[in-house]
């Protein structure tokens, strides 16, 4: 009995230390840089402060911009439109098919419809058309920042 | 005593006091947690369905913050400030800042922006919620409670500190709402790591509350049973030591208390002074016999009579508990594992520390029934008829056995933690989930339309289902978002007809900074997609019938072959951790039987009376079951633990009923049937102390197991007790004679 006893405990004293503790999985978050930007979603908070001069003003709207969906061809321009307080959608744009004259500076500041981000008028599946970006009137802000 | 005794005595006690205190200052680390994974079988589908799930959606469990007002609608303008100004004091925090979701009044989209505003998305107002309650199928499902005075705000729940700090958040916020609004609204903190978190702390609430009066219980049991508190005392210091040492290897292995642990040390406090039963009831007989022995020669004689049949009930309790450790559930083999180390630690106490202190002790009275023997007269039917009239009552009630078993019963019913889960069973769709991963084989995207519509009839046949209060999949954003570019008062729009318009919805969750909800959905390439299906309540019997109407929805809407699917959620961890406990336990119970055997019967040669032994257990415990199927008590997690501690503990009785005798041991088996009776008192009554416990399960596992040490007891008396004891029991008292001194110094 004394040796089967012994037995047992060598067989606990053997599976001690590889009955090990539970490691919970840890968090997994999907979307990628660019794909989703914090605060998550589009809360309620105040409006964020964004800096006036186009450099620091580029650099915010690049850390508070989702990336628009698809593989648009870069074009040297970046499009950002404010699609909500809080947040913008960055993407590439032509400005000759979009027959835009960028500012000197490399900075215009322009306004985009609502009822046009809906529409896809020359049937290519990019919403943002020719003649769509305005100078003034309704809309979205949208700025285009271009290399000087 | 002799000097040199003396010093290796005090630098014994010295050493243990060294280890004491070490083991006193590992335990002051112990973690306390509850975790549904642990309860899983590490190999199960379902945790490789939500490894799966996880690695292509991403993780999303989740924390509901309820938000309610006593009069208000959500439509109400009044509410809606109210809940911005709750929602911005949250945002005090960075975290919850960062990751808080509103789903009802979260700015949406608007084709023409208020002045002052030029950008895309606005706060709706009241009738636009009103709108969107009555036509998207995520806001009317997830944003609001039935009874529209409700808004459910999420945040993900990244890990239990994660969780506790969310809700210390939610209190601060919620007090300044009410200097704004006395007494307007409520808040809950609804979800799973909620109850889990909750339980943990239950657990150690009630472990400080038992374990106290278990020792207490067994002090008053043990000064009753031998009329000395230093004789109790040593027990009780036995008892300590050995939880004391078992909880400290606990710690050292890196594990927590948790669900199953959290027995261990009211499970040790009781099953380890069984054995110092026996060993002081035969010291004390010895001391009575023999006045002129030193003290510390008679305990080591003692010591050597107890030690077959104690060791072979410490070995079988052992196995017992080892026998989890085949298992593939970890909360079980680290039960298993701790308890078996805890036994050891027990038998090593009872044969070295308890006797010497023993032999200190100064004793001046045995008790009389250590002395004299007797049996009080019993009914002779009691191994007759009763037995087998016992037996044709209550088997038949396994029959009646049902496994179930759920979260929330792990509390008491009045908890705050349950009435928050009975509130939101009613007023929301629920919170256990099925996550349904279905990947085509043809790999065609889930996008073409063709397809999103089969995924439709999957969700409506699923939905039809009582248990199922809702369901979400990928048509329904489609649709929802289809209905939120347009016109708001228009009814829900159908699916798109084309993949290109479907592709181009889609796109809208990226630039609404939502891509997060559409991956929850779909995955990058748009060759796997999710359905979430949800039951309002998290019991065995809801989840495993919501299972078979999932099963019978997909085989209803795809060819056989056609798509991989997997099943995971909370939901279904729920039903497959219930079922998998009660099936390992089966198992181990099994396996424990068979090893006792083996083991009872290798060292003793005596086969035939190991067989009797493990017979006699089975047949207590079929009892046991039978009660629990007439009486409706169900088989979970904690409570189908009984059938492994009723192996383990119950099978000493028969052991020292069977093995306790020596050939010649004339008078001695009076004092081994009233030790084993003593035995059932002692165990019993201490276990019983579980049935105190704030946790209904743990409670009911206290009563099955309380069940457990009678029916055992008893059935060991039936089939050990000897004809000439026997005779004895058929109606008159007797007197074991006393045996000669001449005859017990021969056998000793």
């Amino acid at each position: 009995m004394a040796v089967l006893f012994l037995l047992a405990v060598v067989l606990l004293a053997w599976q001690a230390p590889r009955t090990r503790p539970l490691q919970p999985p840890s968090y997994v978050s999907i979307p990628k840089s660019g794909e989703q930007v914090f605060p998550i979603a589009v809360p309620n908070w105040e409006a964020p402060e964004i800096p006036a001069a186009p450099g620091e003003r580029r650099a915010f709207l690049e850390e508070q911009a989702v990336l628009w969906p698809g593989n648009l061809p870069s074009t040297g321009c970046d499009l950002f439109v404010r699609v909500s307080l809080h947040h913008w959608a960055r993407r590439p744009v032509d400005l000759a098919r979009l027959e835009l004259n960028p500012e000197p500076a490399g900075w215009t500041a322009l306004r985009w419809a609502g009822k046009d981000f809906l529409d896809d008028d020359d049937g290519d599946g990019d919403p943002l058309d020719a003649g769509e970006l305005r100078v003034a009137g309704p809309g979205a802000e949208a700025e285009v920042f271009c290399p000087p | 005593m002799r000097f040199r005794t003396r010093a290796l005595l005090t630098l014994g006690f010295l050493v243990l006091a060294g280890l004491a205190a070490g083991a006193a200052w590992r335990v002051l680390k112990l973690e306390i947690r509850v975790h549904d994974l642990e309860l899983l079988p590490t190999r199960a589908e379902v945790l490789e369905a939500d490894d799966a799930v996880r690695e292509t959606f991403g993780s999303d469990e989740r924390l509901i913050v309820a938000f309610t007002s006593r009069s208000r609608p959500v439509t109400d303008p009044a509410f809606l400030e109210d809940l911005w100004f709750f929602t911005r004091e949250l945002g005090q925090s960075h975290n919850i800042r960062m990751l808080l979701f509103d789903r009802l009044t979260h700015p949406r989209f608007r084709s023409e922006p208020p002045t002052g505003a030029p950008w895309l998305l606005h706060p709706p107002d009241g009738s636009w919620i009103e709108a969107a309650l009555r036509s998207s199928a995520i806001a009317g499902k997830l944003a609001t409670g039935t009874s529209r005075r409700t808004v459910f705000l999420e945040t993900p729940a990244l890990s239990t500190s994660g969780v506790r700090s969310i809700g210390e958040r939610v209190r601060q916020a919620f007090a300044k709402l009410e200097e704004r609004a006395p007494s307007a609204y409520e808040v809950r903190l609804i979800g799973r790591h909620v109850v889990l978190d909750g339980l943990g702390q239950a657990l150690f609430e009630d472990l400080q509350r038992l374990l106290p009066w278990c020792f207490a219980l067994i002090f008053v049991l043990f000064w009753g049973i031998f009329r000395s508190a230093l004789l109790a005392g040593i027990a009780i210091l036995q008892s300590g030591l050995c939880v004391l040492f078992t909880l400290a290897v606990l710690e050292l292995l890196g594990h927590p208390i948790s669900l199953t642990t959290a027995m261990i040390p009211i499970l040790l406090t009781v099953l380890g002074i069984a054995d110092d039963l026996h060993l002081y009831s035969e010291y004390l007989r010895l001391k009575a016999r023999y006045p002129e022995e030193p003290p510390l020669s008679l305990v080591w004689k003692g010591v050597r009579k107890v030690l077959f049949p104690c060791t072979a009930t410490a070995l079988t309790t052992a196995i017992g508990f080892a026998s989890f450790l085949p298992t593939d559930v970890p909360a079980l083999r680290v039960f298993g594992l701790l308890a078996g180390i805890g036994v050891c630690f027990s038998w090593l106490l009872t044969m070295t520390v308890v006797p010497v202190l023993l032999a200190l002790a100064p004793v001046k009275r045995p008790p009389e029934w250590t002395l004299r023997p007797d049996i009080p007269a019993l009914n002779p039917l009691f191994r007759g008829v009763v037995p087998v009239a016992l037996s044709l009552a209550l088997l038949p009630g396994i029959a009646r056995l049902r496994i179930d078993d759920g979260w929330t019963r792990n509390f008491r019913p009045d908890h705050l933690i349950v009435q928050d889960v009975r509130w939101f069973e009613k007023e929301s769709v629920g919170v256990y989930q099925f996550d349904v991963m279905l990947a085509r084989r043809d790999g065609r995207p889930w996008t073409h339309s063709a397809e999103l519509r089969a995924l439709e009839r999957l969700q409506t046949r699923a939905e039809a289902a009582p248990e199922i209060t809702a369901g979400l999949s990928l048509p329904d954003l489609v649709r929802d978002r289809a209905w939120e570019l347009g016109d708001p008062q228009a009814a829900r729009p159908p699916l798109p007809p084309t993949r290109r318009e479907v592709e181009r919805l889609l796109s809208t969750y990226r630039l609404f900074n939502e891509e997060i909800f559409l991956r929850m959905f779909l995955d990058r390439d748009h060759r796997a997609t999710r359905l979430i299906f949800v039951t309002a309540r998290d019991d065995y019997g809801t989840s495993s019938r919501a299972r078979q109407a999932l099963d019978q929805a997909v085989r209803e809407t795809f060819p056989p072959g056609a798509v991989e699917v997997r099943v995971g959620g909370s939901a279904e961890r729920g039903r497959v951790l219930i079922q998998s406990v009660v099936s390992s336990q089966g198992i181990s119970v099994a396996a424990s039987l068979v090893l006792s055997w083996l083991a009872l019967g290798f060292a003793s040669g005596r086969w035939g009376t190991a067989l009797r032994c493990i017979l006699a257990i089975v047949w207590a415990l079929a009892l046991v079951l039978g009660i629990a199927g007439w009486a409706g008590l169900s088989l979970g997690v904690a409570s189908s633990c009984f059938l492994a501690l009723g192996v383990g503990v119950g099978l000493d009785y028969g052991i020292h009923l069977a093995f306790g005798r020596s050939r010649s041991g004339e008078g001695e088996e009076g004092a081994i049937f009233l030790r084993v009776l003593a035995n059932v008192l002692v165990v019993g009554a201490g276990l019983s102390i579980l049935m105190l416990s704030a946790n209904p399960t743990i409670a009911k596992l206290g009563l099955l197991i309380v069940l457990s040490m009678i029916a055992s007891g008893y059935t060991a008396i039936v089939v050990f007790a000897r004809p000439s004891v026997a005779d004895q029991l058929h109606g008159r008292a007797w007197k074991l004679p006393r045996a000669s001194s001449a005859s017990v110094l021969k056998e000793e």
